[in-house]
């Protein structure tokens, strides 16, 4: 996939986390991933159609998910992944995703995206495109979080 | 939006097992599904995006996957095989089943995203916020659970 395409994604995450409180959003390791490959725990996945089409899944690991929503929950302590934080990590995948749609749409490739489905598993085994997929790290204070893009135009 | 949706998608879904595989099944009544629910371990996404976003879940046991691709394509099959010709399925029925939905309602213009796989042993499947039901579609080689959920209402 075009690498180019990352870069809304990525945008997104210092358009949006500050304003849901997060101090620190860092760029880390961008990666070409195997097609089929072992995923962190939580997983965030939103479609996309149209001119862009493909899947873009938000993979974390448990402890991350629990303090990413806690710190959307204005730091509420958050012990277990309930029914509360996934709803919390599945709108923040659904905002970040759809704020990435709005500027490829500034940039003349309109996008629709679908509801975020939320996995929840150890060792998950992903399989997001049938192109090779880009893997880029988002560092946060609450931990890293995968941004798996498997894009095609 | 028609409120036996589901019964196109099951009906697809019965007769591309019957013309892909020479497999004869049955699709149980649908029942409205909880938020979240226990993957059997092989989970195919597709989303939906339209004026009623959702999407839609087939979801089934490892063994199903191998012995279903099997079925449809008379050889042992190579896991990226597996993967492919499930994902494929999932296109074909859910394209079947979304076209019928379009043609019933104008102007819902609903679309689907492609396929995302998802295998692993305690899988869980959450989908805030939509009201979904599922139809159990039971084949010679195990059950197959057809799940679509819908933004708002039913």
């Amino acid at each position: 996939m075009d690498a180019a395409l990352a870069t809304p994604f990525i945008k997104a995450f210092f358009d949006l986390l500050p304003q849901m409180g997060f101090q620190q959003v860092k760029r880390g390791n961008l990666r070409v991933s195997e097609k089929m490959a072992v995923s962190l725990d939580v997983i965030a996945v939103v479609g996309l159609s149209q001119q862009l089409r493909g899947n873009v899944a938000y993979a974390m690991s448990q402890d991350t998910a629990k303090k990413f929503a806690s710190v959307m929950m204005m730091g509420m302590p958050v012990e277990q992944l309930d029914e509360m934080s996934q709803s919390a990590i599945s709108e923040a995948s659904n905002m970040l995703t759809a704020n990435a749609a709005m500027t490829l749409e500034s940039q003349g490739l309109s996008v629709n995206i679908s509801p975020p489905t939320l996995v929840i598993g150890h060792g998950v085994k992903v399989r997001i495109s049938q192109v090779q997929s880009l893997i880029v790290e988002i560092v946060t204070e609450a931990g890293v979080i995968d941004v798996i893009l498997g894009l095609e135009r | 939006m028609s409120a036996n949706y589901l019964e196109h998608f099951a009906a697809s879904m019965m007769q591309n097992l019957q013309e892909m595989a020479s497999m004869e099944s049955n699709a149980s009544p649908p029942a409205p599904q909880e938020t979240a629910f226990a993957s059997q371990g092989f989970s195919v996404i597709i989303g939906i995006t339209g004026k009623r976003p959702g999407r839609i879940i087939l979801d089934m046991t490892q063994e199903t996957a191998n012995k279903l691709s099997e079925a449809i394509n008379c050889e042992e099959c190579e896991e990226e095989f597996v993967l492919d010709t499930l994902a494929e399925l999932t296109n074909i029925v859910s394209g079947n089943g979304i076209t019928t939905v379009n043609n019933a309602n104008s102007g819902m213009g609903l679309m689907l995203t492609p396929p995302s796989i998802f295998i692993g042993n305690e899988l869980t499947i959450v989908s805030p916020k939509l009201n979904a039901e599922v139809v159990a579609v039971t084949t010679p080689v195990g059950l197959i659970n057809l799940s679509i959920g819908f933004e708002g209402g039913k």
